[in-house]
This record gives structure tokens, sequence and C-alpha cells, in this order.
């Protein structure tokens, strides 16, 4: 459901490899939905029945409260803490079953998720010549973008084993407020949208935004929203019990993440500039129409 | 990563298309060659605008209808109104109610007007090139199945452009072979053909490049299933196809393109035609470009392409100005 509120699946598109994406998408959607409601709320029931709300709801809150000690007593994810610990605690064999069915296949179904989105991404990257031009070629044969994939697969095997090693509770700790930053951003740009380039948002034939208070409308839209978007970061950074404890390295990693994007277009205009004679820089110059 | 001597470049190309009657993109499309130091500025076709608003003139107002919506302002507004309606890919007149009324009862007076409109705005965008582009800088300007082919002979006498349709043109180190020829659409333009046809007109031209030279292949329909051309599918009423909630997307380019761009291998490919399927896909060793068009937000996309001494390709970027 995020990847598609995101509009992540249009990627599929692209490459053309869903003969019938509108059709398949929706068989697809109704399939895994139904599927998801019947298995979890099943797994919960049972889980609820042989291991108890209380102890469910006690490793989810150690996970997000103190993910080292989280980490010292098991292996589990935290994420995943829950249907672990009731595979390894419940005791009749049908429970046994289902949540040994119900891990693999939800986490097969998440992996996949994202393969089919770091590929697509990297793919159009490349389309636009941030990547080597390699990672948006189209296999004739099945019409998927392999170099891609292969990358992908390298690193998301690179970053499994050092999962192992490594307890990535600690980094992605803050999870949530990296989405919440992302929303309160896209609300800052929606409220100063209609007064840098109202062109793009003018239906045809209008020649000036409806105004509320000389305010534009979506201006207006978008104020609350970046309001709103400010209240969930101030619920997020002062409930951090909730929704993940900060330490160094989960700031860390929220830093580097949002940071990376100007560091990477630095890197990558460089490495351009030592080997072609096109300076990145061109592809956002505004031309002067007069 | 970073020690690596970059290739001089002998020729840089910027290549823009499907600008649409769009007056603030050709003024960009000029102004294109001082901001990315292009040698040669090359439009690959639809430069035409889509259809004619007639705007009735009563009491002081204006009224216009456009894609279905009715708008009325005061006459001091006209200039605006007309950039609005310009921005959409139109062209607009101003008419009392008589000839308002001819306009929408006659088909053939119609094509006419509009016709002239698009010819107008070309012999003014000629005398723009003449008075705006610096000297040494070419500019190339070939039709798409948009552009009615009344339109040929005034890019040809034009001073200042060059429009080698359907010919090999000497650019720097490499030959540019130009086609605005495309496979049928659902619109019936003036340029289309069944592909048999199309591979004959395509290899015509490139059978005239001397071996061994680098050909440049500025053909506004884009090949096959390259990525380059992915459009909305259409049913026969022309409206598009939805499945799941979301329009179908399928590919529309032409097999033909695909096969001579296979057999010819030119260096690189310059296409068009399908505004939304901007893109970079390579066919052997061709470089297939498709800068794709936002023509109605007054965004020129674009491409710079570089080529070296001896004409072989460097490197490209897709540009947003």
């Amino acid at each position: 459901m995020v990847l598609n509120y995101n509009g992540v699946l249009y990627a599929y598109y692209v490459g053309g490899e869903l003969k019938r994406p509108g059709r398949t998408y929706l068989y697809a959607s109704i399939l895994s939905i139904g599927i998801l409601v019947v298995v979890w709320t099943g797994i919960w029931l049972l889980m609820r029945n042989n291991i108890g709300l209380d102890f469910m709801q006690s490793q989810a809150q150690l996970g997000a409260n103190s993910p080292d000690a989280y980490g010292k007593i098991t292996t589990l994810q935290a994420s995943a803490g829950g249907l672990g610990y009731g595979l390894v605690l419940s005791g009749d064999p049908f429970s046994k079953i289902l949540i040994g069915i119900a891990v693999p296949c939800a986490e097969l179904a998440v992996d996949l998720a994202f393969v089919a989105v770091v590929t697509r991404v990297m793919f159009a990257l490349a389309f636009d010549r941030l990547l080597p031009i390699g990672l948006a070629k189209i296999s004739e044969r099945n019409a998927v973008p392999t170099n891609a994939i292969v990358v992908a697969v390298i690193g998301g095997i690179v970053f499994a084993i050092l999962a192992a090693f490594v307890n990535l509770a600690n980094i992605v700790a803050n999870l949530s407020l990296f989405v919440a930053l992302i929303i309160l951003a896209g609300a800052v740009a929606a409220t100063a949208l209609p007064f840098r380039r109202p062109d793009l948002i003018l239906k045809p034939g209008q020649t000036e935004l409806a105004r509320v208070a000389g305010v534009p409308v979506p201006a207006l839209w978008g104020a609350a929203t970046t309001v709103l978007a400010l209240i969930v970061v101030a619920i997020i950074v002062t409930h951090p019990s909730v929704f993940g404890s900060f330490s160094v390295s989960s700031v860390g990693a929220l830093v580097l993440v949002l940071g990376a994007g100007p560091v990477i277009y630095l890197i990558a205009r460089q490495m351009r500039l030592s080997r072609s004679s096109i300076d990145l820089r061109l592809a956002m110059r505004e031309l002067p129409p007069e | 990563m970073f020690g690596g001597r970059p290739r001089k470049r002998a020729l840089r190309i910027y290549f823009a298309t499907d600008i649409h009657g769009s007056d603030r993109c050709f003024r960009k499309f000029l102004a294109a060659a001082e901001s990315y130091e292009a040698d040669a500025l090359v439009l690959g076709g639809d430069i035409a605008g889509k259809g004619l608003v007639p705007i009735r003139s009563h009491n002081g107002s204006l009224s216009a209808r456009v894609r279905g919506e009715s708008v009325t302002v005061p006459r001091a507004d006209e200039e605006r109104l007309r950039t609005e309606i310009n921005r959409m890919g139109f062209y607009s007149l101003i008419a009392d109610a008589r000839e308002v009324e001819r306009l929408e009862s006659d088909p053939q007076y119609v094509t006419a007007a509009f016709e002239l409109a698009i010819i107008d705005q070309i012999q003014g965008w000629c005398r723009l090139a003449d008075e705006r582009l610096a000297e040494g800088v070419r500019c190339i300007i070939t039709p798409g199945n948009d552009d009615p082919k009344a339109i040929d002979p005034v890019l040809k006498a034009a001073p200042r452009i060059e429009s080698p349709e359907g010919e090999l043109c000497e650019l720097g180190p490499v030959l540019l072979a130009s086609c605005g020829d495309v496979t049928p659409t659902p619109w019936n333009t003036e340029r289309e053909y069944p592909e048999e046809e199309l591979a004959r007109r395509l290899e015509k031209i490139l059978d005239q490049a001397p071996a061994g030279s680098k050909v440049v292949a500025n053909f506004h329909c884009p090949p096959y299933g390259s990525g380059l051309d992915f459009a909305a599918e259409l049913d026969d009423q022309l409206r598009p196809v939805i499945r799941g909630g979301r329009p179908s997307i399928v590919p529309v380019g032409s097999k033909a393109v695909r096969e001579v761009i296979k057999k010819y291998q030119p260096v690189v490919g310059l296409h068009g035609h399908i505004h939304e399927s901007r893109g970079a896909q390579k066919i052997g060793a061709a470089m297939c470009l498709n800068p794709g068009s936002d023509y109605t937000a007054d965004v020129l996309r674009g491409a710079i392409v570089d080529f070296a001494e001896h004409g072989s390709y460097i490197d490209f970027l897709f540009t947003t100005g």
C-alpha cells in the first residue's frame, strides 16, 4: 500500500515487463491484501492466545527503546521479533507451521518489492545519466533492466552479510522521523510552488490561481500540510519510546541519508568531468526566453 | 575514478523537439546555443501548434473556449490570454460573431486559417533566429508528422535556418540524416506511412552516406519497444484505455526505425514524437535519445550531444531549461 501510494509501481511500466500492468496490478493487490488480512489476523490471534499481548508489546517496546539490549538477548530483528518469538514460544505445531510459513512469505514479499523499487530507481537515474547508462539497459528477451537487477542483488547480498554482524536496529531507529521529514519537505515545497511557479498548477484557460485573503489556495493547503507535518515531527521527537530512540548511529544515519543527495551529485559531477566533455550542472540550467 | 582525461569535443549539438507552437520554448531553443555552448541547434519536428482557438470579441471583453473551458477576460488582458492559449500549443484568432460562426461550421476555412497561423508564426521564428543567433551557430529545423507540408518551403527559404528534410546534411565531423515521417497515428497527420514504406524512405536517405562516415539519425519517430516510445493506449474514440484505474501504457514507435538503426548503426539517434517517453537507450552501438517534451509548462526539454574530431560519439546529457 505504501509503495502504491508513493507511485513506485509506475516504475514497472517503464520496462514494459508487465504486459497488462493495470489488470495484473489490480489482481495482485487484491490477492495480496486478502492473504495478508487472513494470515496476519489469524497469526495475531494465535500468538495472543499462546504468548500473550503483554509479551508481544514488551518485546516491541524493548526493540524501539533499547536496540543494544534487544540485540543482546536475540539475533532476531526487532521488526520480526513478534513473529520470531511466536515461532519459538508457541506450543502447538499448527501455530508453528502457520508462523513458519508466514514469516518467510512476508519477508520474501517485502524483499521482492524493495528489489523492484531499488532496481527501477537505478534504472531511472541511469536514464537521466546520473548513473552509468549501462544500468538503463533493458533486456530484449524479457524486458527487464538486467544490469540494474544484478547490481541490486549484489548490493542486497552485501547488506545481508553486514546485517549478520551489525545490529541494524540502532541505525534505522529513526525511520519514522525520516519519513516525517520527507513529508515536511514536500509540504514546504507545496507551499512555495504557487508563488514560484504558479503556471505549473494553473488549469487550462485560467490566468490566475484562486486566492483567499490574497494567498493562493494551493499555498494554503501546503501550509496546512506543513503545520500537520511539523506536529508529527514534534510528536516523533518527543516520544522516542514509541517511535525509536536517538543515538549517535541513528541520527548519523539520518543525516547521512538526508545529505546524500548533494554529495552524490558533486561526486557524479566530478566523475563525469574527468572522462566526459559535458558538465552535469548544465542539466538544470534555466534558459532565458528573452 | 577522477583521474581520467576527458575527450576533446569537436562538435556539440543541442537537440530539442515537439515544441508545438510554443513561442517561449522557441526563444529558449535559440538561447540554448549560448547557454549550453552548442555549435549546432537541431529542432527535430512537431514545431507547429495543435489547433486554432477563436477569441470572440464583444462589448469590450474577449471570450474563448480552451480545451472545453470557457474563459472571458477584459480586452486589456488580450496579450495574456493569447499567451496562455499559445502555451497549450494553440494559435488564437480574434474574430467577430460572424467569423466565429464560420470557423465553427466551415472545416476548410478553419484549415486554411490554421495553416496561415502556422506559417505566420514560423516566418516570425525565422526572423527571430536571424536576429538572435550568434554567427557560426548552425540552426537546423526539420518537420515532424504534426507539421503541415506547407512549412517546408518556409523553412528552406529562411536564410539563417537549414531544413535538410529527407536528406543528408554535413554537420562538422558527422552527417545528419533527417526524416520527420512516422508510422500511422490515430490523428491521421500528413507525414504518416506504413512500416514498409517508412523503411524504404529511411534507407533511401542512409544509403547516400559514404562508407565509414559517422551518421546521426534525426528521425522524428522513435524505435519500437526501445523505452523511448511508451504512450497511453487509446481506444477508437481516442480516449485513454484505463485498466485497473490507470492508463494502459504501450510501445508506439516504429519497427522500421528500429530495424534501420540496427542495420546502419548511426552513432546517435535523435528522436521525439512521444512527449512523455523521455529516455536514452542503446540499439547495438547507436545511442538513441528522446528528450521528451513539456512545452505546456514553458519548459524546454532537450539533449546536449558531444562528438569527437572523427565524428565518434562522446557523451550526452538531458537538459531541462
